[in-house]
């Protein structure tokens, strides 16, 4: 049905950029290596390269440490890391930047489809709370315990905004986690930040949730799709320093505009061109006529800018055509099971392929001696979950960012509370320990509103054409931390 | 034992009045009263509301094409969505008020109904509903293929939202006031509708419609026009759609592809049996079901606590499909088996049970029984109030039976 694969291109929006990526086979990092299982909340981070911020200020619960640079300037003016500064004044008159947390407890709200064709996702909030559990066992946020109260939208943007409505009037919640989609975080955005809610670490992959300037309120996580494509431009380059000819097949929607947007802007006035781009609708019934028309044009490299089963056609339609080119896809085609199955049952294999990749996979035999995958496993198979879903993981890599959020607001001055909560999600300067060695996660408030701009190549490799193989890493990182800047900038064509 | 009351008496009319006026005072004082924790907190409470009354005026419209006409169609999610876009939009980025938007709605969505009444014409029964559902799936692509105009995936915001004017009792500034202030609104808009609703079907179109429906061959011959009642009943019930999907902007100030799909037509079907079908005061204890029932089903798979015996078993897991949805289904069933007049028809027995509403003993009466054949029918005689012998209940009157006057709708105009 149109329908449903319609979503499906949200569901790469939402976090199939993340699940699905989450394929690797690098050597383990020495960063992550010092985690142990009896671990404080701050000694779960590698220990390498953990925060000074989180660390360096122990503080008792509430009480404001007064030293940090950041934080209550005055009652109404809260200073944040990279002239990220709030103005609460603009705030609803009721407004309480003590909202949801207490000393004995942090509320936070997710709004995601736990039902409906996308319900898969809904394991992200029970992944979440695992990992808040966890926390919580471990003494919680200087003895506040993280509760996460979800609900079901079905991934209807209409219901996620009732859902949010709701938990804003509700006036119990001291931010919202994780809404998923694009849609639907934009059918909220204007009221979060009217209403001066923290939408906090968006599980979607739009450029707008770097958006500063008019949207201080919100934030994402994941690597965005114009980034990603900025990525391949650096890739092509490397790969063809005497210039290439670029073909693109684009899903003709925001996602897929976001892509050629990105790609066109990376290698303007290089000797880099891009000879053809095909779009494709959701109605598309097989993507034959666009393929004719790219390889026409007898590309070095093809971009899959398109997502869901449209992963599975396009590159079905390359192998049967024997193309020899270069291909990359989006890094939302990732999901060996759900894009490459179908490729083997045809008796293609979608060998040679290249995809973008930032997360390890917690499946992948490569990290089982990683010790936050193994501390992964250990607490989710502890807790009662299938610690083989790696959606729980995904839920536990936002729920991660979070508890750095609120580790390193509780040191700002004022200690923990809403308005430091906003300060700290701009200004993370801290790798997850479940991104690949070489990825950042830094945000510079109104410098740098993304939090994820690096990944590594990865080349999809067989060993047995019957049999599904592995994404094996090519070459190092490409770290653009810091390059997209803003959605304004990013906006002007910077 | 029920009490007797004649039809038009002032016992009648009295309790008539009684009725209307409990259901005012329930009406009025809805978003006041606070309601335990499973129908949400406040706000949530009355966006449901709202929900409702737009979902009612949807059943309602409806109806008219279902119940009224014969015709079924589970496409007007798309006669909803039109009047929600046209709203968004026109708000949105011509920045009109709403008020001038409702018509418009209105319009645009009746227009649509009765271009997409023309096939409906000549088709009928299984291949309308295939035709119907297909304006359903259709509807949402069409918003994504015009992504300047409707905003495409990302769906359609408005920013500024019906604000209580200062002679109102109700302070924009506050938290709950506004909604409550769109709540009366809405009440307001939807209240018209019913009255409109009840006037056509009991004007000539809403006779002559029951007639073809009921025998089309039969209502040609008495002059009925079919097509153009046909075609004019799709428009209306479409425009009715279009005011409901104004009235959901109205509450949300939101509109995307996914809120206006094939889901929503079904939730309108559905509403419809609940309620009652062929009846115009059935659509609002469909709606209520239907918006309701579904968000404590929710409330409860989310939070066990708030069922009264250990809800969990209710709850949503991921991966295995909405619970609620098959709770939904269930009900739906067992309407069918049980109530299939629906939640109307439930009331109505209820209250045979207590107060028995029979008709005014008619002066025929007396001679009644003397009749040998029916005396011919003056024509229009069915629109008035007095109820006139028609072929059937002379037939009964000859034979001693005195039961319920039947609908003889099909043998008048």
């Amino acid at each position: 049905m149109k329908h449903a694969r319609k979503r499906n291109v949200q569901v790469s929006t939402a976090v199939m950029a993340i699940a699905a990526v989450m394929l690797s086979a690098t050597p383990l990092s020495a960063a992550t290596k010092k985690a142990p299982k009896k671990a404080t909340p701050t000694t779960v981070k590698p220990a390498a390269t953990a925060a000074p911020t989180a660390t360096a200020a122990p503080t008792s619960a509430g009480a404001s440490t007064g030293a940090s640079a950041f934080g209550k300037s005055t009652d109404a003016l809260y200073k944040g890391k990279g002239n990220f500064n709030l103005d609460l004044s603009k705030c609803p008159k009721d407004w309480n930047v003590n909202q949801g947390i207490t000393d004995k407890e942090i509320k936070l709200f997710i709004s995601l489809p736990k039902s409906g064709p996308l319900a898969g996702f809904g394991l992200i909030a029970d992944g979440a709370t695992s990992y808040f559990k966890y926390i919580n066992d471990q003494g919680g946020i200087d003895g506040r315990k993280i509760t996460l109260d979800s609900k079901d939208d079905q991934y209807v943007p209409d219901k996620t905004k009732a859902n949010v409505l709701e938990a804003i009037a509700g006036q119990k919640y001291a931010s919202l986690l994780t809404t998923l989609g694009t849609p639907n975080n934009l059918a909220v955005w204007d009221d979060t930040n009217r209403e001066c809610m923290p939408q906090l670490l968006n599980g979607t992959g739009a450029a707008q949730w770097g958006d500063v300037d008019n949207h201080p309120w919100t934030t994402g996580m994941q690597l965005d799709y114009t980034t990603e494509a900025i990525l391949w431009s650096a890739w092509v380059k490397q790969e063809f320093p005497g210039g290439a000819k670029v073909a693109m097949l684009t899903y003709n929607n925001d996602f897929g505009l976001s892509y050629s947007k990105g790609f066109r802007a990376a290698t303007k006035g290089t000797n880099i061109s891009i000879v053809k781009e095909e779009f494709h609708e959701a109605t598309a019934p097989n993507l034959t006529n666009q393929f004719t028309n790219i390889l026409d044009t007898l590309p070095d490299v093809v971009l899959l800018q398109t997502t869901a089963v449209f992963c599975t056609q396009a590159m079905a339609e390359l192998e049967k055509r024997g193309y020899k080119g270069k291909v990359m896809m989006s890094g939302t085609c990732g999901s060996l099971s759900q894009f490459f199955q179908p490729l083997i049952d045809q008796g293609l294999t979608g060998k040679d392929t290249y995809i973008l990749q930032y997360l390890k996979d917690v499946n992948d035999p490569v990290f089982k001696d990683d010790a936050f995958v193994k501390l992964f496993h250990t607490t989710a198979k502890a807790q009662g979950l299938d610690d083989k879903q790696s959606t729980y993981a995904t839920g536990w890599v936002f729920a991660w960012y979070m508890v750095e959020i609120l580790n390193l607001a509780k040191t700002y001055n004022g200690g923990l509370n809403r308005a430091n909560i906003m300060l700290a999600a701009r200004a993370i300067d801290q790798p997850m320990p479940l991104v690949l060695p070489g990825v950042t996660n830094k945000m510079d408030g109104v410098n740098d509103a993304y939090l994820n701009e690096s990944a590594r190549v990865a080349r999809y490799k067989i060993t047995d054409p019957k049999q599904l193989g592995t994404f094996f890493p090519q070459g190092p990182v490409i770290n653009k931390e810091g390059s997209l800047g803003t959605f304004k900038k990013f906006n002007s064509g910077g | 034992m029920a009490v007797s009351v004649i039809q038009g008496s002032p016992k009648h009319r009295g309790y008539l009045i009684g009725s209307w006026a409990v259901a005012a005072i329930v009406l009025l004082t809805l978003p006041f009263v606070r309601l335990p924790a499973v129908f949400g907190n406040p706000t949530a409470q009355i966006l449901n509301w709202n929900r409702v009354l737009a979902y009612a005026v949807a059943i309602l419209g409806l109806n008219l094409l279902i119940g009224y006409s014969g015709q079924i169609s589970i496409g007007h999610s798309a006669f909803v969505g039109v009047g929600a876009y046209t709203t968004a939009i026109t708000v949105a980025d011509h920045h009109w008020s709403y008020f001038s938007a409702l018509p418009l709605a209105f319009v645009l969505s009746f227009v649509v109904g009765c271009v997409v009444g023309l096939p409906a014409l000549r088709i009928k029964g299984l291949y309308l509903v295939v035709v119907t559902f297909a304006i359903a799936i259709a509807f949402p692509t069409v918003v994504l293929r015009y992504t300047s105009l409707t905003g495409g995936s990302n769906g359609k915001n408005v920013a500024s939202a019906l604000v209580p004017p200062s002679w109102t009792p109700f302070d924009a500034r506050d938290r709950i006031a506004p909604d409550r202030y769109r709540y009366f609104v809405l009440l307001a808009v939807a209240v018209v509708m019913f009255v409109l609703a009840r006037n056509v079907v009991r004007s000539r179109i809403g006779r002559a419609l029951i007639a073809q429906r009921d025998n089309p061959t039969a209502a040609t011959i008495s002059g009925v026009s079919v097509p153009l009642n046909k075609v004019l009943m799709f428009g209306i019930s479409a425009g009715f759609c279009g005011v409901a999907g104004w009235m959901l902007i109205v509450n949300l100030r939101f509109a995307s592809d996914v809120g206006y799909s094939a889901q929503l037509g079904i939730a309108l079907i559905i509403g419809l049996v609940m309620g009652g079908a062929a009846t115009v005061s059935g659509a609002v204890p469909g709606a209520v079901l239907v918006v309701v029932l579904n968000y404590m089903l929710e409330q409860l798979t989310e939070h066990e606590k708030l069922g009264p015996i250990g809800m969990h078993w209710l709850s949503v897991r991921a991966g295995k499909g909405g619970i609620v949805s098959i709770a939904f289904g269930s009900l739906l069933l067992l309407f069918v088996f049980v109530l299939p007049g629906g939640v109307i028809e439930g009331i109505r027995r209820l209250r045979a049970r207590v107060v028995r509403v029979v008709p005014r003993p008619s002066w025929l009466d007396d001679v009644r029984p003397q009749l040998p054949v029916a005396a011919p029918v003056p024509a229009g005689a069915m629109t008035s109030s007095l109820p006139t012998p028609s072929i059937v209940s002379v037939h009964q009157a000859a034979t001693g039976s005195r039961s319920e006057p039947t609908n003889p709708g099909g043998l008048t105009t």
